[in-house]
């Protein structure tokens, strides 16, 4: 039993680096209504330069918070210039130009990245402090996994804060619920739209930073992380922060009892899952109809 | 347009095709061949986003059922490849049914999104059922002797790919093909004038599927394996860039951007270990500065030359009419 609760909780902390992921994406496509599969290239650089950081700092916990520091901003500058340079100047045109568009950027990002890095698994160590594991009913349980829940729920509550009580939070909702109306009241539509992609690009390289000392960073984890964080968007419902969290913590728990159940078809629970919710709740759990 | 002016590039194309392995050698055979195949697969897809608005994003899906159709049956039962390649487009056209049955029901973006989960739930069956599928390690596929050459292999796939483009192109000028095209156009405006949309949709969805599978069932001959790659999401990719590239609006669009990726991948690969920084640059300069495709800008370009003695339409108009062509997706 205990077995059990171990590996949901494990799937929990799984859900929350993909909330982070995930909640940036929601927001980027509320907000500027491109479906952008560069979240996933964002999340893998910044996986990539956590790695470089922490072997510069020598691995240990300033070495990790260091990066924590620097990924996230790395990649949210990246953001902010493909937004301004070449997102900017396709905006009136249909959608389905913007979404080829990102689709570009990540090809030229997994190649920058061999070329950069090489094509090597490359790994990052945790910090000592968080190295060991803590007990659940005497199971071990790694106290990184639990760092990683908590920094979710920060993040969860922030963006909640942020979105409420803040100017740019309020302008952002009412972007996601009607994006005319808002230009038309006199937004400085174009510094709302760095500003939300900036943020997206901020948290998936927040997401990237967490889950660099997990497993092991190679070439391709961007494919993976955009498939599952859209799958997470759409369970959730677009432009929804909320809707993002309970998609992400049902899929990484999901994910989790599936590799139990049935490791090999572990994936194929994640879809039969979004296929579901797109056929009798298309707009998502917590999203609003169009 | 008039159907001349859409037949004849493909007519010059198939004599082109036919004169090939006469003045090239084997391995520019052997390019052609992947071109007409990925031609195909392209071809099929714009049927979807080009002739009723569709934008799929899982037509890898068909592709990869096509390649694995003609693989299972040989290996696990010893059918031959050509039986092989019939069987495919019913299996892949029978898939198309069950998915697209779903995915009609929705629209847009989320009719993207459901077209890939559904994908990709096939691609994680076929990837990890190593006992029936062989998984990562892919199914061996072996051509008879006769289909061994690579010249008469070539020849067979120039067949089969010509009748399909065919029938894509009767479908295109059929009332069945004027009804996408409407649908495409104001899919309310068709309900109202009593067209079922769904039903439409979902023919064209399993149609589109079946000739994938046809492409697929040519591929995984070529190269005697079928690999679950062939359905993985990025190969869903190819056939949008490539319709994008060559033209969504016109009918051999697809058939340029198979042309200029396979040409782009051959060159590429044999000078750098980049190709798909090469691809993305191409991509991001066509979405930038020609969102009309090859085939599209040219025509375009064309017309107002031959247009400027009389200039029939205020270039106002003509302004307005271009922005909403490369509007529409």
């Amino acid at each position: 039993m205990t077995d059990v609760l171990i590996q949901i909780l494990s799937g929990v902390s799984r859900g929350m680096v993909l909330f982070i992921v995930a909640s940036g994406l929601t927001l980027i496509f509320g907000v500027l209504r491109v479906a952008n599969f560069a979240h996933g290239s964002f999340y893998m650089v910044a996986a990539f330069v956590t790695y470089t950081v922490t072997r510069m700092a020598g691995g240990g916990m300033p070495g990790f918070l260091a990066s924590l520091v620097i990924a996230p901003l790395c990649v949210a500058a990246l953001g902010a210039a493909i937004e301004m340079l070449l997102l900017r100047r396709i905006q009136h045109r249909d959608h389905f130009y913007q979404l080829i568009l990102t689709f570009a950027i990540t090809l030229i990002v997994a190649d920058g990245v061999k070329m950069i890095w090489g094509r090597d698994y490359r790994s990052v160590p945790r910090p000592q402090l968080l190295e060991g594991s803590i007990s659940i009913f005497g199971s071990p349980f790694p106290s990184y996994y639990v760092l990683l829940i908590v920094i979710g729920l920060v993040i969860a509550l922030a963006l909640r804060l942020m979105l409420e009580r803040t100017r740019f939070g309020k302008t952002l909702r009412a972007a996601v619920a009607d994006g005319e109306m808002v230009g038309a009241l006199g937004v400085n539509v174009p510094l709302l739209y760095t500003g939300v992609f900036t943020l997206g690009a901020w948290l998936a390289g927040l997401g990237g930073a967490l889950a660099a000392p997990v497993g092991s960073i190679a070439i391709g984890i961007d494919n993976s992380i955009i498939i599952e964080s859209f799958a997470v968007v759409i369970i959730g419902g677009v432009g929804s922060v909320s809707g993002a969290l309970v998609g992400a913590l049902v899929i990484g728990v999901l994910q989790a009892i599936g590799i139990m159940v049935a490791p090999r078809l572990a994936i194929a629970f994640i879809f039969i899952a979004l296929c579901a919710v797109l056929l009798l709740r298309p707009q998502g759990l917590l999203g609003r109809r169009a | 347009m008039g159907w001349r002016r859409e037949a004849a590039p493909l007519l010059v194309l198939l004599a082109t095709m036919a004169a090939l392995p006469f003045l090239v050698g084997e391995s520019d055979v052997y390019l052609a061949n992947d071109f007409l195949i990925t031609a195909l697969f392209a071809m099929s897809f714009n049927l979807l986003l080009g002739q009723a608005g569709m934008l799929s994003f899982g037509h890898a899906a068909f592709y990869g059922l096509g390649a694995y159709t003609v693989a299972l049956l040989y290996s696990k039962l010893g059918v031959p490849i050509v039986p092989g390649i019939l069987a495919a487009p019913l299996v892949a056209g029978v898939m198309a049914l069950a998915i697209g049955f779903f995915v009609v029901r929705l629209e847009g973006m989320y009719f993207a999104m459901l077209s890939l989960s559904f994908a990709q739930l096939i691609f994680s069956v076929v990837s990890s059922w190593y006992s029936f599928t062989g998984g990562d390690n892919g199914l061996p596929v072996s051509p008879p002797d006769w289909l061994l050459p690579t010249n008469a292999y070539y020849y067979f796939t120039l067949a089969v790919v010509s009748v399909c483009i065919g029938l894509l192109f009767l479908v295109r000028r059929s009332t069945f093909g004027a009804a996408l095209a409407a649908i495409r156009e104001n899919p309310q405006r068709a309900a109202y004038l009593g067209l079922n949309v769904r039903v439409y949709q979902l023919a064209a969805f399993v149609l589109a599927g079946a000739l994938a599978g046809v492409a697929g069932s040519l591929r995984s001959p070529l190269q005697q394996m079928a690999f679950p790659s062939l359905l993985y999401w990025t190969q869903s990719a190819d056939p949008v860039l490539m319709t994008l590239a060559g033209g969504v609006g016109a009918f051999i669009g697809p058939i340029v951007g198979a042309a200029l990726f396979v040409l782009l991948t051959f060159v590429v690969t044999s000078h750098t270990d980049y190709p798909l920084f090469a691809f993305g640059a191409v991509v991001l300069v066509l979405v930038l500065f020609l969102p009309k495709g090859i085939v599209g800008t040219v025509e375009g370009w064309w017309d107002r030359r031959r247009a400027k003695p009389a200039p029939a339409t205020p270039p106002q108009a003509a302004h307005a009419a271009a922005q909403q062509e490369g509007s529409r997706p």
